[in-house]
């Protein structure tokens, strides 16, 4: 993975760091990993992996941005460039969500295959965000690909499974969405109440099945 | 052991109960929450004795009408909050005693759309990853995670020291509210990926506020700035202003989405966040560019001014 290190404020009180180069989609297990040792450090209020980069969120009163920027540079170079993570969801899934015919009318195909293509794969939680528990999930099977619907719903109720673009997703809770929603689970992704509300953390695998 | 201060009359278009917010969860997909015009909020708190991570009330626009259960000592902030002790006027960035069985009410604000009011000993709420800031989206913390409602009773926690009646912040201490608002900005990292002319009409063009508004973040409009850059999701920042390929652009707020697929072309300074959401919609703005240097010192002076009201 040749990949570049790109540093650069965000604001006076965040740092993003970007990944060049390298592969455009793919899991980068070291964004994570960095933002974990990040949030350890003084000064340090917050670190949230992206797609393709890491946002650091700080106290310039209590840190130096030049040596925290230095330091992210660091962290990133010398991260092992192998997820440790081997955790596996296994979401059951109703499959009769209010797009599904229609994606599979779009696609040339029959529900069934849409549902047999979704069931295939085994997918990689990018990152975890947008709103609380929702991981963008990768390595949706390329014939299913679609843009995002041209109008958002104004609410998608929780456990929707969706898919759009080159992944799939599980909408946390009631929320605005422009994702296809082929299907249902009862998995709760938002825990609030949990140590730790989101079910999902990046480089979890997830697999999905018809109930 | 906590004690009822207030009974809600009318609870105006839209309050809840606010903190410093939850940071450090981002990566879960929470977003920081917590008070918009922390300026206004801190100022509050200080003002009545309270820690600055006190809970307090954040309304929008006015309507807001209590009664008193007890006395208590309170002080209301804002764009320019107008306050009123029953039949008399009461002054704003000011803490004054209110009386068992008084009205207060907030009708209305001479500028600025929002306003706090805190209470001598905090106001107490339920938490949610150690804060009571309102989490509508999931309906938590706060006051049962929703708006205040007519009839609702709001307690404070313990109580704090009550020699601070008459403490005021003078206005020349404040953040230069008006309209229309010249919003001090860095320039955001996916900047010089818009062609030139972009770049500069970002910040020489006047933007607009439209009325699709809220905590999550403000959306203005003007003349438009299309184009076809795509960047890979991302996470953003309080204060900073991206661009979706429409063109018009968006103010994140405190409860932003935590990661967003578009680019990041500015960030307005946290000095001048007070003075950006303290707009109406169809008020105007400008951003305008400054140094990191320049952020940070205007964000020293604004931390100046609130410490020097006494402890």
């Amino acid at each position: 993975m040749a990949t570049a290190f790109q540093v650069s404020p965000l604001g006076e009180r965040s740092l993003l760091l970007e990944l060049t180069g390298g592969p455009a989609r793919g899991f980068d297990p070291r964004l994570a990993l960095v933002a974990e040792r990040l949030r350890r450090r003084r000064g340090v209020v917050d670190a949230v992996p992206g797609l393709r980069s890491l946002t650091v969120h700080f106290d310039p009163d209590r840190v130096d941005r030049e040596r925290l920027a230095a330091a992210v540079v660091r962290l990133a170079g010398s991260a092992p460039q192998h997820s440790s993570s081997d955790r596996l969801h296994r979401i059951p899934v109703r499959y009769q969500g209010p797009d599904l015919e229609g994606v599979a009318d779009r696609l040339g195909l029959s529900s069934k295959m849409v549902v047999e293509l979704h069931t295939s794969a085994t997918y990689r939680c990018l990152t975890v965000g947008f709103v609380p528990g929702w991981g963008y999930l990768g390595g949706l099977p390329p014939e299913l690909r679609l843009p995002r619907l041209a109008s958002p719903r104004t609410l998608v109720p929780a456990g929707s499974v969706a898919i759009a673009e080159d992944m799939t997703g599980v909408y946390p809770l009631a929320h605005p969405g422009g994702w296809h929603l082929i299907g249902t689970t009862e998995v709760p992704f938002f825990s609030p109440r949990a140590a730790e509300p989101s079910l999902l953390r990046p480089g979890d695998r997830v697999r999905f099945h018809a109930l | 052991m906590t004690t009822e201060v207030f009974e809600v009359l009318e609870p105006g278009r839209s309050s809840t109960i606010q903190d410093l917010g939850r940071s450090g969860h981002q990566s879960q997909g929470v977003p920081p929450g917590g008070a918009l015009d922390l300026f206004a909020f801190t100022a509050a708190n200080l003002l009545v004795g309270n820690a600055t991570s006190a809970a307090a009330l954040e309304c929008r626009q006015g309507g807001l009408r209590l009664k008193a259960l007890r006395a208590s000592v309170i002080a209301v902030t804002g764009g320019e909050p107008e306050v009123w002790i029953n039949g008399s006027r009461a002054p704003s960035w000011t803490a004054f005693l209110v009386g068992p069985d008084d009205e207060v009410r907030v009708p209305r604000l001479a500028s600025g759309s929002l306003f706090y009011l805190a209470v001598s000993g905090g106001l107490e709420a339920s938490e949610w990853l150690g804060s009571r800031s309102t989490y509508l989206p999931a309906g938590l913390a706060g006051l049962a995670g929703r708006r205040l409602t007519a009839g609702d009773r709001l307690s404070r926690t313990v109580l704090a020291p009550s020699q601070v009646a008459g403490r005021r912040l003078d206005r020349t201490l404040r953040p230069r509210y008006a309209s229309p608002a010249r919003l001090r900005a860095l320039s955001g990292p996916h900047l010089r990926r818009l062609d030139f002319k972009a770049q500069r009409a970002l910040f020489e063009r006047e933007w607009t506020l439209s009325q699709e508004s809220d905590r999550t973040g403000y959306r203005f409009f003007g003349q438009a700035l299309p184009h076809s850059l795509s960047v890979a999701s991302l996470g953003a920042c309080v204060g900073s202003v991206q661009l979706p390929p429409e063109g018009q652009p968006v103010l994140l707020l405190a409860e932003h989405p935590t990661i967003g697929g578009y680019p990041l072309v500015a960030c307005v300074i946290a000095a001048d966040l007070p003075l950006a959401v303290q707009m109406s919609a169809g008020q105007t703005m400008r951003l305008d560019p400054v140094s990191l240097a320049e952020a940070d010192r205007a964000r020293r002076e604004a931390a100046g001014a609130l410490a020097s009201i006494p402890l």
